[in-house]
């Protein structure tokens, strides 16, 4: 078979578009959703060096085959914005067809057959007899194309003028038509013959010898090299077969990287990412994201978005199966971040959005999806866009990841999305020729981005929305957790203090004086209960923020934080909130009081089991609130216990201050 | 100061199945602990059981001392890092789960479960101090709830409990939960004992060792004073129904037992040892028996290794020992390695067990001045709190630790055979009679 001449260079530049591997395998996925198949079957060969794709859309004629999967730009389904039988848009634009693979493997088998009719027309110079056959250039044995070719019409052209002529006039034997009478003619008549040829009982199986045409010197003239592929017409004889349509290709010799990407073994340890995972199933992954399958959407996803990804106008191969590896029989579903529980999505107002876009041509739905941590697997991050139901290279921020910087490039980890481009984004004006990009400057496009992420100056957009959600998210949150430790810290001294105590009046030197203390009950605070009460609480901040605080008694957790309605709930009984410490059978409260800075440091009061903390102490400003807090207890007990006795109060007090719990 | 009470009466007075109670085997003070990897809250356990059981109570357990992949953590006591003796100091080690693990344990607890009362227990008096801080971080974190103290510790030295506990309610009393089973349902299946303690006295033996294998348990330890008792029949009859169960298993998946005390060689007969072996004992410890003059049975011990032989038992020195107890009254130095010699020539390993009176006893009461009954943490055995009777010192009774070890100390599986007719006897005993160790007069000669 001949293909139209072209620099083998340029094959094998264009043949390199497509990378890695399973973009260029998605094309023959995408080949068989344009040919409206509902049933795709891939089986990955055990040892990895072949795949074989079959599907049941409407199969090729030879006709077919030559012009659309082996010309280069020779495909009709450029015409911009054309749809399927089925209603489906198509994918295929460029007419790079069987390029796809060709650096892939080193051989391409087709096996096709379809129930269409072919209809076409050759022009040739008038003459009395005229062997159709000689004009179609195809594979075919005369005597089989003779038996399934029908003329349906023949006109004359004369000077740009066509008349048909009547069916008396000409005769059609098989593949001669022949003039029944003499026609008037010059020589610039010319002869039109339509013609309809029936190939629903023929099969054509190709291959094409990727190594051999890659290998061809720069410009060799294809045209002149038959070698390269080969075709075989055959006619079935099942006559159960006759009404079946089908493509079966078969990708064979594997390259031997490609064989070694597959084989890749699972990373050992705990592992997040899909680029960890074996070969086969990043393959298989990674084919789901990109082909025309139903999402399957994990629930709270699915309630939330499930309408708007489930669009009438997004079309999708009903089934396809995947056999490879550890997989068989696998229905593949697109897999979006929170598919089969990986991750815990938060769904709130605050952090996603809807995309709903209609302007000037482009609609667009889908949503964006901002979370407080980062997303694993990391192959989620970034929003993916589709063009007819086509992902578009790898998930991304349509740009907006070189203008950010700091905390707001940080949050791009946290964001994942879909958006579904229903009308707009042409393929030949907006997708370069892998489909891995938009051509910037398409007006689509920078509509597209400009919803999504603003102007391009400053953050921006549906995109700008959510990462200012989950920044403030991120504050409050990292508030809290602030908030909580120091409560647990503070919890700490109180116990290392509530311990010392008690340790040492059980077995030192010092147990008979803090008995003696501890049950004296008419020790009493002189200057500090008197004063106003210090609220060691909440953290400024919060205040910034608006969120409230509020008690919750019975909290499961340390904390509840309501963003959308700007609340935080804490269970203030739990025993980190509490000020109460344990000395010697009783429980002794803590009060801060808003001292004067000459005020003591603190006070005990055993009548009233209380002991006030000076927080207005200057002392303060040196330390942190846990040193604080056990330095003034632990001081102000010693001077009462070892009155008069300086070595032992420094004794006791360090004493105290150096017990941990 | 806390409520005493008795056990029985304090639970048919305060509970019923609304309670919740929260069982805690304590972390353990001690210098030294070498059997710390068969520490298990027997009594807990039990009374968990009866609880759940009898009284509908909802029970959890946290037991400081489960072992972690087969150990039980050391670390230093950071509050106190060492114990003197004199002028001897000895590391003070915290055993078992820290306290930081306890409250995080707390903190997943506490949530969801609050208990209504907290169950302490105590296996000595001695290691009061772990209990005390255990009290204390309990007291401060889950407040204003009871804190029960069981066991020796209240029971033993209620007077120092009441002082230094800090408990609300200590049990003097013991109460006897021998037929009820160990309910090891009371841990969660990762923090389960790989082995069961089981009591003799238990009339259904056979079921708990069933039970038990169902829940994945295959080493059982019996902790009785006195595993045979005088009257071996009663043992014997206890053997049959487990040998049942024991040889119904295959011979890898068997139940396996661990006599680590209450064997006396005299009650070790061909009887008892056939019938041990065929329950498939894999360790046997023999008490130290000696005679009312003072000195080794050797009778028992010859008698016992024959049974021994003629059961059929071959196990390795670590697991057939005899021990020879030291930090008696009457300890005398020359004494105790003639013992602990004759020991290892018949037994084959020798392992010194510590003495430390229990309050109460005949001995306790009879050398009590002696004693620092207010320090009550310096009569851990290890601490050899009679050596002021028997004139001792701590000292000596460590050079006894270091000559056992090296009597023990094994090559390829064997120890130093230091009898004969090996030729290493003699040649060890002309070494120690010509004193080959000393330099003595020797001429200097000059190395120019």
């Amino acid at each position: 078979m001949r293909i139209g001449g072209i620099d083998p260079s340029i094959i094998r530049e264009l043949s390199g578009i497509y990378r890695p591997f399973v973009k260029a395998f998605k094309e023959l996925i995408s080949n068989a959703y344009d040919a409206d198949a509902d049933l795709i079957k891939i089986v990955l060969a055990q040892d990895l060096r072949s795949i074989e794709v079959y599907d049941d859309g409407v199969g090729m004629t030879p006709f077919e085959f030559k012009e659309d999967f082996t010309t280069i730009g020779g495909s009709h389904n450029r015409i911009r914005g054309e749809l399927t039988e089925k209603g489906r848009p198509k994918i295929g634009s460029k007419g790079i067809g069987f390029l796809a693979v060709a650096r892939y493997c080193s051989c391409m088998e087709i096996v096709s057959k379809t129930t269409k009719l072919y209809s076409g027309k050759i022009f040739c110079q008038m003459s009395k007899k005229v062997d159709i056959s000689g004009y179609l250039e195809l594979p075919i044995s005369r005597e089989v194309l003779s038996s399934r070719l029908r003329v349906n019409a023949v006109y004359i052209v004369r000077y740009g003028e066509k008349e048909r002529l009547s069916q008396e006039s000409y005769i059609v034997d098989g593949i001669m038509f022949e003039f029944c009478e003499y026609v008037h003619h010059d020589q610039h008549t010319t002869l039109e013959i339509h013609y309809e040829i029936n190939f629903s009982d023929i099969e054509i199986k190709a291959i094409i010898d990727f190594d051999y045409l890659l290998s061809l010197e720069n410009q060799a003239d294809l045209g002149e090299i038959d070698d390269f592929c080969t075709v075989e017409v055959n006619q079935i004889s099942d006559l159960d077969r006759v009404k079946e349509h089908y493509t079966k290709i078969t990708l064979k010799g594997l390259k031997p990287f490609v064989v070694s990407d597959l084989q890749t073994v699972k990373r050992s340890g705990n592992v997040r990412n899909m680029a960890s995972l074996d070969g086969v199933t990043q393959f298989v992954w990674e084919l789901s994201r990109c082909i025309p399958v139903e999402y399957d959407l994990p629930p709270d996803v699915g309630r939330r978005f499930g309408e708007l990804l489930k669009d009438s106008r997004l079309k999708y191969i009903k089934r396809v199966i995947f056999s490879g590896g550890v997989y068989s029989n696998l229905e593949l579903r697109r897999p979006i971040w929170g598919t089969g529980g990986i991750g815990k999505q938060n769904i709130e107002g605050d952090i996603c959005v809807e995309v709903n876009i209609c302007d000037n041509g482009l609609v667009a739905s889908g949503y964006i999806l901002g979370q407080t941590e980062a997303i694993f697997p990391a192959e989620y991050r970034g929003l993916t866009v589709r063009v007819r139901n086509v992902a578009i290279g790898q998930p991304g921020f349509l740009g907006l990841e070189k203008l950010l910087a700091g905390k707001h490039k940080a949050t791009l980890s946290q964001i994942t999305g879909e958006i579904n481009i229903l009308e707009g984004m042409d393929a030949i004006d907006a997708l370069n020729p892998g489909r891995e990009s938009f051509y910037e400057e398409n007006f689509h496009y920078k509509k597209l981005r400009e919803c999504i992420a603003g102007n391009g100056e400053s953050l921006g957009g549906l995109l700008g929305r959510v990462i200012q959600g989950v920044l403030r998210r991120s504050q409050v949150t990292s508030n809290v957790r602030e908030y909580i430790n120091r409560a647990n810290i503070r919890r700490k001294a109180l116990r290392d203090i509530s311990g010392a105590i008690n340790y040492l009046a059980t077995s030192t030197d010092f147990s008979g004086a803090l008995r003696s203390f501890f049950s004296n009950t008419e020790i009493i605070g002189k200057h500090l209960p008197e004063c106003r009460n210090y609220g060691v609480s909440l953290l400024p901040d919060f205040k910034v923020s608006n969120f409230r605080v509020e008690d919750m008694p019975g909290l499961m957790s340390d904390s509840v934080i309501d963003f959308e309605e700007q609340k935080i709930y804490f269970d203030f009984s739990q025993e980190r909130w509490s000020w109460r410490l344990y000395i010697l059978g009783k429980y002794y409260g803590i009060v801060n009081k808003a001292g004067k800075h000459n005020d003591p440091i603190c006070e005990i009061d055993t009548q009233s089991q209380k002991i006030y903390i000076n927080w207005n102490h200057p002392v303060r400003e040196q330390m942190d609130e846990k040193s604080f807090i056990k330095s003034a207890i632990a001081w102000r007990l010693a001077h009462h216990v070892c009155v008069n006795n300086i070595d032992k109060m420094m004794s006791l007090g360090l004493r105290v201050l150096s017990y941990s719990v | 100061m806390p409520e005493h009470v008795l056990c029985q009466d304090y639970i048919r007075g305060n509970y019923s199945s609304r309670d919740k109670l929260l069982l805690i085997n304590p972390p353990v003070i001690e210098i030294r602990y070498p059997w710390v990897k068969w520490n298990q809250p027997l009594d807990l356990l039990k009374l968990g059981g009866y609880l759940k059981s009898e009284i509908g109570c909802d029970v959890r357990i946290f037991d400081f001392m489960v072992p972690r992949n087969g150990k039980v953590a050391r670390k230093t006591y950071k509050n106190e890092p060492e114990i003197f003796l004199g002028d001897t100091s000895y590391p003070l080690w915290h055993y078992g789960k820290s306290f930081e693990d306890f409250h995080k344990y707390l903190d997943c607890l506490l949530p969801l479960w609050v208990p209504t009362e907290i169950w302490i227990t105590s296996l000595t008096s001695y290691w009061w101090k772990g209990i005390c801080q255990l009290v204390l971080n309990i007291k401060n974190r889950i407040q204003d709830k009871r804190a029960v103290l069981y066991g020796n510790y209240p029971r033993l030295e209620p007077a120092h409990a009441d002082v230094n506990s800090f408990a609300d309610i200590l049990i003097t009393d013991s109460v006897d939960l021998s037929q009820y089973h160990a309910d090891f349902e009371l841990y969660d299946t990762e923090n389960r004992p790989s082995f069961c303690a089981l009591d003799i006295r238990c009339d259904s033996l056979a079921a708990e060792i069933n039970e038990k294998m169902n829940l994945g348990v295959r080493d059982f330890v019996l902790f009785n004073d006195n595993i045979i008792e005088s009257n071996s029949t009663n043992f014997l009859s206890k053997l049959d129904p487990v040998i049942e169960i024991v040889e119904s298993y295959r011979q890898a998946e068997r139940p396996r037992f661990h006599g680590i005390c209450g064997i006396y060689p005299r009650l070790f007969t061909e009887e008892v040892a056939v019938r041990m072996r065929t329950a498939n004992f894999t360790e046997i410890h023999i008490e130290y028996q000696t005679l009312e003059s003072g000195e080794l049975d050797a009778q028992a011990y010859l008698m016992a290794k024959e049974s021994y032989k003629k059961a059929g038992f071959a196990l390795s020195t670590e697991a057939f020992t005899g021990f020879v107890n030291i930090g008696l009254p009457n300890d005398n130095l020359e004494r105790i390695i003639r013992h602990a010699l004759n020991i290892l020539e018949v037994i084959g390993a020798v392992i010194p067990k510590p003495y430390t009176p229990t309050p109460g006893t005949d001995i306790y009461e009879a050398y009590k001045s002696i004693l620092e009954t207010d320090r009550i943490e310096m009569l851990s055995p290890h601490l050899f709190p009679l050596s002021a009777v028997n004139g001792v010192l701590p000292a000596d009774y460590d050079e006894l630790y270091r000559l056992m070890a090296f009597l023990n100390y094994k090559v390829r599986q064997t120890t130093f055979d230091l009898f004969p007719p090996r030729t290493g006897f003699y040649s060890f005993r002309r070494s120690l009679e010509s004193e080959i160790w000393r330099i003595g007069d020797k001429e200097i000669v000059s190395f120019d």
